[in-house]
């Protein structure tokens, strides 16, 4: 129907719709008009009056069915049907409260998950990345194979070959993040701050809402010490005022001009942006060892990635060349920048996804099943109507608009319910969801809303629509007196394929959680190497302008810990420069003195320098060797550099032979001094808890400071209680101190598997709510087929089969299902844990220790499930049953 | 041939949108004009009539409003719409399309 014709028939529609009964009122007055002017002209023709109208009424095949006929023609049935459906269907619901309760319930449990998820989904995967073009932006980053790294960040002198020759990218911009005190007028605090490349901004196509960007020409001295703020930062420090422009900023001991501030979805997390190339002449920026830089490109129009990726390949080959020795084996990778961002958490987010849509399946399955089984009780009804001349079409549309109604009010519990859900989600999720890409609720997810509760609802209805319209003898039905021959076979059948369906569905979901659920737990268990029950840690960096020397900061340490000593309810106190389990490491390559460095084969160690008492308070071992004394002050007092290895290093270096006394240097050999291993400590989780044994080497204070360290208290309270009075005291010792992340062990070991917690209580709650329903399926299906054999139950015990082989048949139509779906969810599931290998700890993808009791437990419960109502079988009194018919 | 059913499929409403095509009319106008025009041979009951004209209005071919008529009295004035010329030309075309070459047909002589 073209437009025009649209536009003429549109308020037709609607007025003969809404407006029924003027519509009604004006084809009555138009009939009558004609009676009127046809009377008229036969009278004037000669005819009696009275003829003349019985005339004109005959001449439209009377009034009435001429009406009808117009009612008809005006083709507005379906919608005026629509509407008497949807009312018919209300009614029936009204009928049937608790069926209805139950059937919206689940409705909205399984597409209100799906709303929740797919939102995320949405907003961190599908919505465009905020910037223009932005699937023309891409990470690009180092591979180094010998150390199995995929992801490396990137030199400086690479970023800058790249920079000067990278035909594929209009241009290539780099930061990297890094923390430190800002100083605005009267406060100080612990920023997160980003060393950003002047191309970066411009590559990224960002404008700042304010002022302006670096500039792109070269040693400009006045940019060497411009600062942009974030818009975050702005807010919170300068009100958002428009006159921060030109304004000084001190940032560690440098002082910084205000030249602009960047929007918030840049990177929303850094507070300060510096200009990378005001560090151009620092050593470790002309070190092609030392990878820090995140490296994005914005590719020319119409240049793929992996045409991007094959250019820069040769250019890094070609730079190898020239630089033997450093890069060698390594490799460059292009990515599209989405893909860098979410990293490996967005599979832990397909996994959500999937496993949602299984419940959905479910859920569908379990309605389909409860409307069958309804559609059943009530095709006496539908058999009459059909007898009275009611087309099968229409049936069909009628048990469609139920459906459609139910999955409508159950979507929208959902709808309302997945606010929750995703608020809760956000909350507990900040290690999957990444900061780049806020959740928020867009027009996509409106689309999904209606198309999930659309699908759902045909998913549910057809079933019973086709089952109803396909009756072949409506008149058997209305002959029967009960309702004993009312499930056809076939319907069973449809009814048991999608039991079994659920439960293989169901037993996927539990065998995933429960890889999941004992992965966390074994992560759980872990041995971190040392006890993290009542320690309390917090982070202090000291204003380096006045604690520049080695001096000021071992005294500030050393007389800080005693102080925080003799606070009641503490026991000891210590500082190391990295917590462990904090989620990085600082690291170094290990050179061994008298060994060659064969290039590509060093083997690198975390560092880590600490106050005395560390290893006791920690209660990490000595385990040969001795722990540092009060005369390790290396060159200060003319003693030795010391180093404490831990026992991985040890074992792994030195197989078999004690490593005291050899001599080693952490990494650039031209610059660091060499350090004689002292002793052994025992193995720590430095950085995760789920990470493999790794290098570690520790270093005394008293040898070598920072001036950023964090402190360890060992309580003999709660730490929690703690807190305050420790922040006073190091706040009384140097109110410019900036204290951050003041936590106890226990939260920051906790944070540190919140992914691990979220993939096994969201798994869990899916399997768990799958496994409910499909046993409330079964339940509900093999007690309706009870009910409805009770005639013929009665019949065969009256003639004399034993309660037991009756109740056997039954159990076996359980069993069937329950057999045939753990069989096939079991396969799928082998599948599944395969996939996802890389996100399981300590459980292999096909553990027993799983699978085994998943399949135990669903085919015990799918027993369960079928005996309560085989026996209410085997109770059935015959000759009872053989009245009741 | 009495009945309008015997009329070729769409005879009827091609017809109605021809004379309304010469100018609005009311339904009973369009009842006589009906049967002047084809000099009594095509008999279309009023009661046909009627359902036509609402169906060629809700398919937007001709549009409908109520119009005082001669000597006041409310009549219901049906009036070809843009769309309902169009398809009034297409219509003719194909009508005399076919009535050429049924009557080629049924002219043929028989051998």
């Amino acid at each position: 129907m073209n437009l025009e014709r649209w536009i003429i028939t549109l308020p037709l529609k609607l007025r003969s719709l809404f407006r029924r009964s003027r519509v009604e009122a004006e084809l009555d007055e138009e009939l009558r008009d004609h009676v009127e002017r046809q009377s008229e002209h036969l009278i004037s023709v000669g005819m009696s009056p009275a003829q003349a109208r019985r005339t004109a009424v005959i001449g439209l095949g009377g009034v009435e069915p001429c009406k009808e006929e117009c009612r008809d023609r005006r083709a507005t049935l379906y919608l005026e049907d629509f509407f008497h459906d949807l009312r018919f269907a209300a009614r029936m619901l009204q009928r049937n409260p608790v069926y209805s309760a139950f059937i919206v319930l689940i409705f909205a449990i399984g597409v209100g998950g799906n709303i929740a998820i797919f939102t995320i989904i949405n907003s961190v995967l599908i919505r465009p990345l905020p910037y223009p073009q932005d699937s023309r932006l891409a990470a690009i980053t180092e591979t180094v194979p010998r150390q199995q790294i995929l992801n490396s960040e990137v030199s400086y002198p690479l970023f800058t070959d790249w920079q000067r020759e990278s035909p594929s990218f209009e241009s290539v911009g780099a930061y990297f993040t890094d923390a430190d005190i800002v100083l605005d007028g009267h406060s100080a605090s612990h920023q997160q701050v980003a060393y950003a490349s002047a191309s970066l901004f411009p590559t990224m196509s960002v404008k700042p809402i304010l002022g302006g960007t670096f500039s792109l020409k070269k040693k400009q001295p006045a940019d060497t010490h411009a600062a942009i703020l974030g818009e975050q930062f702005w807010r919170e420090h300068f009100n958002g005022e428009s006159g921060v422009l030109g304004k000084p900023l001190t940032i560690g001991s440098d002082v910084y001009t205000i030249i602009g501030v960047l929007p918030s979805y840049v990177s929303p997390r850094i507070s300060i942006w510096l200009p990378l190339e005001s560090l151009a002449n620092l050593p470790f920026m002309q070190n092609r060892d030392v990878r820090f830089l995140t490296v994005i490109g914005r590719l020319r129009s119409g240049v793929a990635v992996s045409k991007a990726l094959s250019q820069l390949s040769t250019i890094q080959k070609r730079a190898q060349e020239s630089f033997p020795g450093i890069d060698a084996g390594n490799g460059v990778y292009v990515q599209p920048l989405r893909d860098f961002i979410v990293g490996a958490r967005g599979r832990s987010l397909v996994l959500l996804g999937a496993a949602v849509f299984c419940l959905l399946l479910v859920a569908c399955g379990n309605i389909a099943g409860l409307m069958l089984e309804r559609s059943a009780a009530r095709q006496r009804e539908f058999a009459m109507r059909t007898m009275l001349g009611a087309p099968k079409s229409r049936m069909v549309r009628q048990i469609l608009t139920e459906s459609l109604l139910l999955a409508t009010l159950g979507g929208l519990a959902g709808l309302i319910a997945s606010g929750t859900v995703i608020s809760s989600f956000v909350r507990a999720a900040s290690g999957v969801i990444p900061p780049e890409t806020p959740i928020s609720f867009d027009q996509n997810a409106w689309w999904f809303v209606l198309a999930a509760i659309v699908l759902t609802a045909v998913a549910t209805g057809l079933g019973p629509a086709l089952a109803i319209s396909g009756d072949p003898r409506p008149a058997d039905r209305l002959k029967s007196s009960s309702a004993s021959t009312l499930s056809t076979p076939p319907r069973q059948r449809a009814r048991r394929w999608l039991l079994t369906g659920e439960v293989a569905l169901t037993v996927v979901l539990l065998c995933a959680a429960g890889l999941l659920i004992t992965s966390l737990i074994r992560v759980m268990n872990v041995n971190p190497g040392f006890r993290t029950d009542h320690l309390l840690a917090a982070n202090i960096s000291l204003p380096s302008a006045r604690y520049s020397s080695h001096p000021t900061l071992v005294a500030f340490f050393n007389e800080t810990c005693r102080q925080l000593e003799s606070l009641p309810g503490v026991a000891q106190v210590s500082a190391v420069s990295t917590l462990p389990v904090n989620g990085g490491d600082s690291r170094g390559f290990i050179t061994i003195e008298k060994h060659p460095v064969r290039p590509g084969q060093q083997a690198s160690a975390s560092f880590r320098r600490v106050l005395p008492n560390y290893f006791e308070m920690m209660g990490i071992p000595i385990i040969s060797g001795r722990e540092f004394q009060a005369s390790d002050q290396g060159a200060r007092n003319g003693s030795p550099m010391v180093v404490l290895i831990n026992e991985q290093l040890s074992k792994q270096l030195w197989p078999g032979r004690s490593p005291l006394g050899e001599r080693i240097k952490i990494g650039p050999p031209e610059t660091e001094p060499w350090l004689t291993i002292v002793g052994v400590v025992g193995d720590v989780q430095n950085t995760r808890l789920e990470a493999q044994p790794d290098f570690a080497t520790y270093e005394p204070f008293a040898q070598r400071s920072r001036d950023t360290m964090t402190f360890v208290l060992r309580t003999k309270q709660d730490p929690h209680s703690m807190e305050e009075s420790v922040i006073r005291t190091i706040r009384q010792r140097e109110p410019q101190a900036a204290i951050f992340d003041v936590m106890t062990m226990d939260q920051r070991i906790a944070s540190s598997i919140i992914a691990w917690k979220l993939n096994a209580f969201v798994m869990g709650a899916f399997g768990g709510l799958a496994f409910l329903l499909a046993i409330t399926g079964i339940y509900a299906t093999i007690s309706f087929s009870v009910r409805q054999r009770t005639a013929e139950l009665g019949l065969r015990m009256a003639l004399g089969a034993q309660p037991g082989s009756i109740m056997a048949g039954i159990l076996r139509e359980g069993l069937a299902i329950g057999i045939i779906g753990v069989g096939l969810g079991a396969a799928v599931g082998f599948a599944v844990a395969h996939a996802i290998h890389s996100m399981l700890f300590g459980v292999s993808s096909a553990d027993p220790v799983v699978f085994g009791p998943v399949a135990l437990v669903v085919i015990a419960t799918v027993l369960l499930a079928s005996f309560v109502p085989a026996s209410r079988a085997t109770r059935i009194d015959p000759t009872e049953a053989l009245r009741a018919q | 041939m009495s009945k309008p059913s015997d009329l070729v499929q769409g005879t009827l409403d091609l017809l109605i949108l021809k004379i309304l095509a010469l100018q609005p009319l009311n339904g009973w106008a369009i009842s006589q004009r009906l049967r002047h025009i084809s000099g009594n041979v095509l008999q279309v009951s009023d009661g046909s009539l009627y359902p036509a004209l609402h169906k060629l209005e809700q398919e937007g071919w001709i549009s409908a409003e109520w119009k005082l008529s001669e000597n006041n009295r409310r009549a219901r004035l049906y009036s070809l719409t843009r769309p309902g010329r169009k398809k009034l030309e297409a219509e003719s075309a194909n009508w005399a399309r076919l009535s050429g070459a049924i009557s080629y047909v049924v002219s043929l002589k028989e051998a």
